[in-house]
């Protein structure tokens, strides 16, 4: 039994691997994106994927689980510097050209959920259909909340650059 | 300009991002179980350690169900993925759905719909718009499955539909397919047949005849969700112009919400003239001939300002017949009049042109010369960019001067008719701003009375509020913020603040209410404000205007009678300021660089009187706007303090001197500072660390930490506190004691010792927190939340003599964005609740009889 289950898990390491592989990138910068922060980016995206790994086969999407995950994790985090008031500066040495630095603000702007539905399609590319996984919310109400977020966003991000 | 999304993917495309499989794989390794709550901590040791008892029942548990369901390849279910549950044995298999992936899936679909009814010969709707503005509700949704319902296909949905445009409460899709002749054999919609990935986008009527809602002709468009199939409209089983999928289909309605109008103005074959009376009266015919005989005729101008969103004059360019058979008519040199400020250039009238009474005058768009409006007109109820004139709301003029005004719609006869300018001057003077009522200051006498010396703590209150304030509410577009209210107690009364919301320019209205529910004062001020601070030692409010285009200022208005004063000239044009206690700090003018002779303006709040301070020498060639001081009030004497980036101060200024911060010094006001900082303690949950509730000092070192208490579920309340002051101080804690996937499954709210952490006393549920202060504190009786107790603080029962007020909302608090609108606040021992329209105000017992009713903008 117990090689069953050692194989087992491993076969599901295998999927976890190959999600960081193909994701990990991609998440991490719309962590950062959504956060402004490269440490919550950082706890975000290694908690996600290590609860997956310890998870084992358990999950079957594992892909919709880290993303669906990190964003829970990031929002926790940033609900926990709110309430003790720590902000979200960059603890690193700000590794982004100015213009980053100005997007980042203005993308700030926005509520938190709209920045997460913005960071999703705009900078991890799910297309409005698969963020309904992702986010294991109504398809319907993504694309209308999408589409008012990005409107909103669009507006922001222009009037900042004139 | 670059699209702006583009700009920032580009942007982002040049960060590093670290390699981190080591550290997850290092993560992973440390972890116990995989228990630990998803997205909620990185060990959760505590918890795990129980998760990992109860893990290994539930294997237990399954080797017994698998063998009892002969399942051995069922796995486990992980949290959040929950497996279908087994089919009973005694009923029959539940058949495979029928999947729509392809094109040939959802032809199946279609048969399965509407068996044997042939289709209707009509034209498909071609312009979206008409969809969402025909009908009762248009929604999507996803269809799980269809069965015969009577004479119905009744679809059921696989989740709640999304509603686009119209009323809400769509609970099913009945599509009209007669009742099944047997003749025909087996109904094959006699048991339900399901469906996969099918998607529907639908305008419904609600039947008068049947509680069934059911798509008209050509409102029905299906496809499979998250495919390239095109869609299908299912009134002729074709496909649209395009092929567009369901998904795009859905896209372009929702943009189209948003959209301008589909009327945009073309190149006018002809011009029409506007010089004479006989102009004139073939401009009323041309563009608005059919006269309305049944509507809600407005017999006084407030009525008819009432019922519109905004009034302005204009020029008529051109008109055109819509898509929908409206008229539109194009404008040019919109300038407002009355109400909402709105960017508008085209108006919607309906009308209509009988096919059989010859070709249609406006089938070419007709431009006009010399034609001026005056227009009364209100947001599509379901397109908000869009408008449509009042039936009593579109006067024409000849520009010339030499011609009446005529009623192109039906006749306001109440209005000004010698002019458009003398209609146009009476609708300025007449205007009700933003606040859907008219705000008129009213000016206070006399002095405000001081509020009884028990009313400064709270205590048992009322079984129904005191006073119910109804607040002005301001209709605004999707995508702007509502109007929002802000409440101070103040001497006698409360200060009921209300801030405009909208696109419009900024208004606010301050209201003193007394508490016998007159209204004291009332100003109507064309200017957002920030802040409001009263200070009763000076007998007058301070509030900080934001202009347009301009500087912040401050000014002080007399708490007895409204009237702009003198107070806050000091302040006027103050960059900053802090509110310790009873002080308030105010910074240099905005326009200035801080050097030595820079003085920081302190008001004593309770007793009026003003000091002032320097600046810290480290602050000297800033921006007065960048300098930020904390004002502290410890124990009625003032300090001030240069925060750090922690939010403690690195210097202060005590005994008149700026130094150093150091609690650890002989001087008696600096260890009381620090005394007073240290005091300010912090509770509260961890979930991204090891789950935990924990408490910090002002300084920021833990004092102690519950780590059997997990984290908490949910947002809105969790902690509160504290309560009491020394020794006796606590907090309220809605602790989780067992953190499920999403959900928390053991709640209870708890009374947490500030000092050490211990339990005090707890409910064994989940209880809603209102309102506390002192001793006592207002929450939900249960779980459930439909009503509230006051409950004293250090025993956790229910206080004598006191009632149980029944109603959600009552002392709600909401959560988020939400708060701005629901909350619950209290100062001393007047508690009031804020729901959206109205103000609920709590007095203690035996203060009111009854509840007295109090509009703000009223007499």
């Amino acid at each position: 039994m117990e090689s069953v289950a050692v194989a087992r898990n491993e076969g599901a390491a295998d999927r976890v691997r190959a999600v960081y592989e193909a994701d990990h990138a991609r998440l991490w910068r719309s962590l950062y994106a959504f956060s402004g922060s490269s440490e919550v980016a950082d706890e975000a995206a290694a908690e996600a994927f290590a609860q997956a790994l310890r998870r084992g086969d358990e999950i079957r999407d594992v892909a919709a689980w880290v993303w669906r995950s990190a964003y829970a994790i990031a929002r926790g985090e940033l609900q926990r510097r709110r309430r003790t008031g720590a902000g979200v500066p960059p603890e690193r040495p700000a590794p982004e050209p100015d213009e980053l630095t100005g997007l980042l603000a203005t993308l700030a702007e926005l509520p938190e959920a709209d920045r997460e539905l913005i960071v999703l399609c705009h900078v991890a590319g799910w297309r409005p259909g698969e963020l309904a996984a992702v986010l294991d919310a109504n398809p319907g109400a993504i694309r209308v909340r999408l589409h008012r977020a990005t409107t909103r966003a669009r507006e922001l991000l222009e009037g900042s650059e004139r | 300009m670059t699209d702006p999304f583009d700009r920032l993917r580009d942007a982002l495309g040049g960060v590093p991002v670290p390699d981190q499989w080591s550290q997850i794989e290092a993560r992973a390794a440390a972890g116990d179980l995989p228990d630990a709550p998803l997205a909620r901590g990185r060990h959760g040791r505590t918890i795990a350690r129980w998760s990992a008892a109860a893990a290994a029942l539930a294997v237990l548990v399954t080797g017994i169900v698998v063998i009892a369901n002969r399942d051995t390849s069922a796995p486990a279910s992980p949290p959040g993925e929950t497996l279908p549950a087994p089919s009973p044995t005694t009923e029959p298999p539940t058949p495979a759905a029928l999947p729509c992936t392809s094109a040939g899936g959802l032809s199946a679909v279609l048969r399965a719909l509407s068996p044997n009814v042939a289709n209707l010969d009509y034209g498909p709707r071609a312009d979206v718009m008409h969809l969402l503005s025909t009908g009762d509700a248009t929604i999507v949704a996803d269809i799980a499955s269809v069965a015969r319902s009577g004479s119905y296909a009744r679809l059921e949905f696989a989740g709640p539909p999304t509603l686009l445009s119209g009323s809400d409460g769509v609970d099913a899709v009945s599509l009209v397919v007669g009742e099944w002749d047997p003749a025909n054999g087996p109904d094959p919609l006699a048991a339900p047949i399901a469906f996969e990935g099918v998607r529907v986008v639908t305008a419904l009527q609600s039947l008068s005849v049947a509680p069934v809602w059911t798509p008209a002709l050509g409102n029905f468009f299906i496809g499979c969700a998250g495919t390239d199939v095109a869609a299908i409209d299912i009134g002729n089983r074709a496909p649209l112009e395009g092929n567009p999928s369901i998904d795009d289909l859905i896209d372009a309605m929702i943009a189209a919400l948003g959209a301008p109008p589909d009327t945009a103005p073309m190149t006018p074959t002809t011009v029409a003239p506007c010089a004479t009376h006989a102009d004139l009266d073939a401009l009323g015919t041309l563009l608005l001939p059919t006269p309305l005989l049944d509507y809600d005729v407005a017999a006084d101008l407030d009525t008819l300002l009432g019922r519109v969103d905004t009034v302005f004059r204009a020029t008529l360019a051109s008109a055109n017949r819509a898509v929908d058979g409206d008229v539109a008519l194009h404008l040019a040199d919109v300038a407002h009049l009355a109400g909402e400020v709105a960017d508008v250039s085209v108006i919607e009238a309906e009308s209509s042109w009988a096919s059989d009474a010859g070709p249609d005058p406006l089938g070419e768009p007709v431009g006009f010369d010399g034609v001026e409006l005056v227009v009364f007109a209100s947001r599509h109820p379901e397109m908000p960019t869009r408008w449509i004139p009042d039936i009593q709301g579109v006067f024409a003029a000849c520009s010339n001067g030499a011609t009446y005004v005529r009623p192109l719609r039906e006749p306001a006869p109440f209005l000004d008719h010698s002019s458009l300018d003398a209609m146009a001057a009476e609708l300025v003077g007449h205007d009700r701003g933003p606040w859907g009522a008219r705000c008129d200051e009213l000016t206070g006498t006399g002095s405000p009375q001081p509020d009884p010396a028990d009313w400064d703590e709270l205590g048992p209150i009322g079984a129904a509020p005191g006073l119910d304030i109804a607040l002005p509410v301001i209709d605004v577009p999707a995508g702007y913020s509502a109007s929002t209210a802000s409440i101070n107690r103040v001497p006698g009364g409360l200060l009921v603040t209300m801030r405009s919301g909208g696109p419009g320019p900024s208004k606010s209205v301050l209201t003193v209410v007394n508490h016998d529910g007159t209204i004291r004062w009332r100003r109507c001020l064309d200017a957002g404000l920030f802040v409001t601070v009263p200070a009763p030692g000076l007998g007058v409010v301070l509030v900080q205007f934001w202009h347009v285009d301009t500087a912040t200022t401050w000014a002080a208005l007399d708490l007895a009678t409204g009237a702009t004063g003198a107070a806050a000239e000091r302040v006027v044009h103050s960059a900053t300021y802090s509110i310790g206690g009873r002080f308030v700090l105010f910074g240099s003018a905005q326009d200035e660089t801080i050097d030595a002779n820079s003085r920081v303006q302190i008001l004593d709040s309770a007793t009026g009187e003003w000091s002032d301070a320097p600046y810290p020498g480290g602050a000297h060639d800033h921006p007065a706007s960048e300098v930020w001081l904390s004002a502290y009030d410890v124990d009625g004497s003032l300090a001030i303090g240069l925060p750090g980036g922690d939010g403690v101060p690195v210097r202060v200024y005590v005994d008149d001197v700026w130094g150093p911060f150091d609690p650890a010094s002989a001087n008696p006001a600096m260890q009381a500072l620090g005394t007073h900082v240290a005091a300010q303690v912090d509770v509260q949950f961890f979930w991204s660390e090891d789950p935990s509730l924990t408490a910090r000092d002002g300084w920021g070192n833990e004092l102690w930490r519950r780590a059997d208490l997990g984290t908490h579920a949910g947002e809105g309340f969790t902690v509160a506190g504290p309560f009491g002051d020394g020794d006796d101080a606590l907090f309220l804690v809605d602790a989780c004691t067992d953190l499920a996937e999403w959900h928390c499954t053991d709640t209870r709210l708890m009374a947490i010792d500030a000092h050490d952490g211990h339990t005090v006393w707890e409910y064994g549920d989940r209880r809603g927190y209102g309102v506390a202060d002192g001793n006592v504190a207002v929450v939900t009786t249960d779980a459930s939340g439909q009503a509230w107790e006051m409950i004293d603080v250090r025993s956790g029962e229910s206080v004598a003599g006191t009632p149980t007020w029944a109603g959600a909302e009552l002392f709600r608090t909401g959560c988020c964005g939400e708060y701005d609108y629901q909350r619950a606040e209290v100062t001393g021992g007047v508690a009031w609740t804020l729901m959206y329209d109205h103000l609920l105000v709590w007095y203690p017992q035996g203060a009111t009889s009854g509840t007295v009713t109090v509009d703000l903008l009223g007499g």
